[in-house]
């Protein structure tokens, strides 16, 4: 017989008593409307309290003085149209050498979570799965009109289709390993910086 | 050697016990905290708990679902009926491909089928690039805790370790300078690497995809850089639907950190193009576990390690006063499902406060289990039962009037004349720091019988 096989009558032969899924499974999601502007205030003071920076622009505009007002040593790359006519982007890297070499990658999220300030990211996102994780520093664009309350929403919004790679990020990569100190850049980016778009 | 044993060997730093004890209090505290700021906080637990017995019940099912799934997203899916097998399975993946060097994230089964030191026999390194995992790898230790692998460490035992095996500078232990330096040389490692291992916080059934939790973001450069990626996962990781990762997720890293979710949250379903991605399957013990009907429900366990930050004797014992690869609470009630007489003193490692079962995101009834294996140690292993011993030298003095009498005597002039230090292993470890009552010079009984004398 083969393990698989032999694995899955080891399991008939120990099932415990049915237990039912729970019955409403739609009862976390929340009523707030997607118009409240406290969705707003939640989503931006927990990424602040989990290390990201955020700052509420009018526009893309706003987000490229940003970009141009900070001194950058190596390659920026986005996946925003708008932002790479400036030459100072370069191509979407194709290497991870190049990945790991740039400073800068920004992208566009379609989805934010109030409840624990994060952002999805996902293949749709236009970048190689590996660059988020590169690059020196991120920054994402979120529109304000698409921050859902809780995860429950998040995932209804999501669907169950079907999946590639996505993606919450919650805050940049950080490490408490040592006595509990906290260090933010573990071994993702050294710093994420949150574009709220709020027109 | 006994866990009661390890811990007093643990004791005897104390700062470092204390600092030990303070600091997961705290951890437990920020969990308290998230916890309070979901006002559905409680309904969430039992749904939780609701939805992975539900699993359980249709284990085979959902099992077959997300092998289903899994392979239309063209993951490899293999199964693995024990540890031996599943590391002949991973290492049989890396042989075919020449592969010499492999990255790891945290995976609690590897730690269990012992997979780094197999795979090092084959002529294969593996590096593990969690920065606390990394640390007691180069330590040569396990990990003492589920998410803070080296919460046993102090930061000048960090630095003296990263200048030995790294080359580091002596920084004094500053957290900043060790991160960067373990950085720098695990993006090194994650560059060359011809391989990633990962293991799976939540398989879903319906879409196939595996769910990946990280604050460092170690799992997803293994699992995106090196062209193969082997996901190992214990059967119970997998849940029905995509919906119910919400209930989980809101639960997991308020409970392990008190953060509301963690850094990175990773799904992956399908390989990149020219990738693979291979899922190994492990039962390990589990689907035994699943047959107990007063213990199946430890296998809902998430790897929050709340209960191991809340309970009073894993705080002050520390993970490897365990010795098992699950510490805790949660350990105490898992490990003697895989060899009771090797981990028959776990079950006693506990108060049972129940502590540990009021912080469970998915209500494990902890501590009821822990009093149960307790039952199961004193019936069926040997060497366990001093109480039973106690409990039987009672009855027959309380049988025997006379010889109570006797034993009374005796007891009360050797209390009062022998010294102490003769005496004091009869109170255990209460006694150290505890004197007994001060000894009435005669029994009840004589004290009644001279009364009567002369009243």
């Amino acid at each position: 017989m083969s393990r698989r096989a032999d694995i899955l009558q080891r399991i008939r032969a120990a099932l415990p008593d049915p237990v039912e899924l729970p019955d409403d499974p739609g009862k976390f999601h929340s009523n707030t409307s997607p118009e409240d502007r406290s969705l707003i205030e939640s989503w931006s003071k927990q990424a602040r309290a989990a290390g990201s920076e955020v700052h509420c622009v009018p526009d893309l505009t706003t987000v490229h003085e940003w970009i141009r007002a900070r001194t950058w040593t190596g390659p920026l790359a986005s996946t925003i149209p708008k932002l790479n006519e400036d030459p100072a982007f370069s191509d979407m890297p194709a290497t991870t050498d190049a990945m790991a070499k740039t400073d800068l990658l920004v992208v566009e999220s379609p989805l934010g979570v109030a409840e624990n300030g994060a952002v999805w990211i996902s293949d749709e996102t236009g970048a190689p799965r590996a660059f988020p994780f590169l690059c020196r520093e991120m920054a994402v664009v979120l529109p304000a009109n698409r921050i859902v309350p809780n995860l429950h929403d998040a995932y209804r919004e999501l669907g169950s289709g079907p999946v590639r790679w996505g993606l919450f990020i919650g805050a940049p990569s950080k490490t408490a390993d040592i006595e509990q100190s906290l260090v933010v850049g573990a071994h993702g980016p050294e710093a994420l910086t949150l574009f709220l778009l709020d027109s | 050697m006994s866990h009661a044993r390890r811990a007093e060997v643990f004791q005897e730093d104390a700062g470092r016990a204390r600092w030990h004890d303070e600091t997961l209090w705290q951890v437990r505290g920020k969990r308290d905290q998230a916890a309070a700021s979901v006002p559905e906080w409680e309904e969430l637990r039992e749904a939780a708990s609701r939805i992975k017995r539900h699993t359980l019940s249709k284990l085979d099912h959902y099992l077959e679902e997300l092998e289903t799934s899994a392979k239309r997203n063209g993951v490899i899916v293999h199964w693995a009926s024990n540890g031996e097998e599943h590391n002949r399975i991973v290492a049989g993946l890396l042989h075919e491909r020449g592969v010499t060097r492999v990255v790891k994230s945290k995976s609690m089964l590897t730690e269990e089928c012992g997979l780094n030191p197999w795979l090092e026999t084959q002529g294969i390194e593996v590096i593990d690039t969690d920065l606390g995992e990394r640390i007691v790898q180069l330590a040569g230790e396990r990990p003492s805790h589920l998410v803070m692998p080296a919460i046993h460490k102090k930061r000048e035992e960090v630095d003296e370790l990263f200048h030995r095996t790294m080359g580091t500078k002596r920084s004094g232990g500053d957290p900043v300078y060790l991160t960067r330096a373990a950085r720098k040389d695990l993006r090194g490692k994650f560059l060359q690497a011809e391989a990633g291992i990962t293991g799976v916080n939540f398989a879903v059934a319906e879409t196939g995809e595996l769910v990946i939790c990280t604050n460092e973001g170690n799992a997803d450069l293994g699992m995106h850089l090196p062209p193969i990626h082997i996901a190992c996962m214990g059967l119970e990781k997998v849940i029905p639907k995509r919906e119910h990762l919400g209930v989980f997720l809101r639960l997991l890293a308020r409970s392990a950190t008190g953060q509301p979710i963690t850094s990175y949250t990773s799904h992956v379903a399908t390989p990149q193009p020219g990738r693979e991605i291979h899922l190994v399957l492990v039962d390990n013990g589990r689907t035994e576990q699943l047959s107990r009907t007063d213990f199946y429900t430890s296998l809902s366990c998430i790897r929050c390690a709340a209960c191991l930050n809340t309970c009073p004797i894993y705080r002050r014992s520390g993970g490897h006063s365990y010795g098992s690869t699950i510490p805790g609470p949660i350990g105490a009630i898992l490990e003697p499902g895989k060899d009771l007489e090797a981990h028959a003193d776990l079950p006693f490692a506990s108060t049972l406060c129940g502590s540990c079962s009021e912080v469970c995101p998915v209500k494990i009834p902890i501590h009821k289990q822990l009093y149960r294996w307790r039952q199961l140690v004193t019936e069926q292993t040997s060497g366990h039962n001093v109480e039973g011993g106690l409990n039987r030298m009672g009855a027959r003095l309380f049988r025997h009037p006379r010889l109570f009498s006797l034993a009374g005597r005796t007891v009360r002039w050797a209390l009062r004349w022998l010294p102490r230090r003769w005496h004091r292993h009869l109170t255990g470890s209460w006694g150290l720091d505890r004197d007994l009552p001060e000894i009435p010079a005669e029994s009840f009984q004589s004290w009644v019988r001279s009364r009567r004398r002369d009243p």
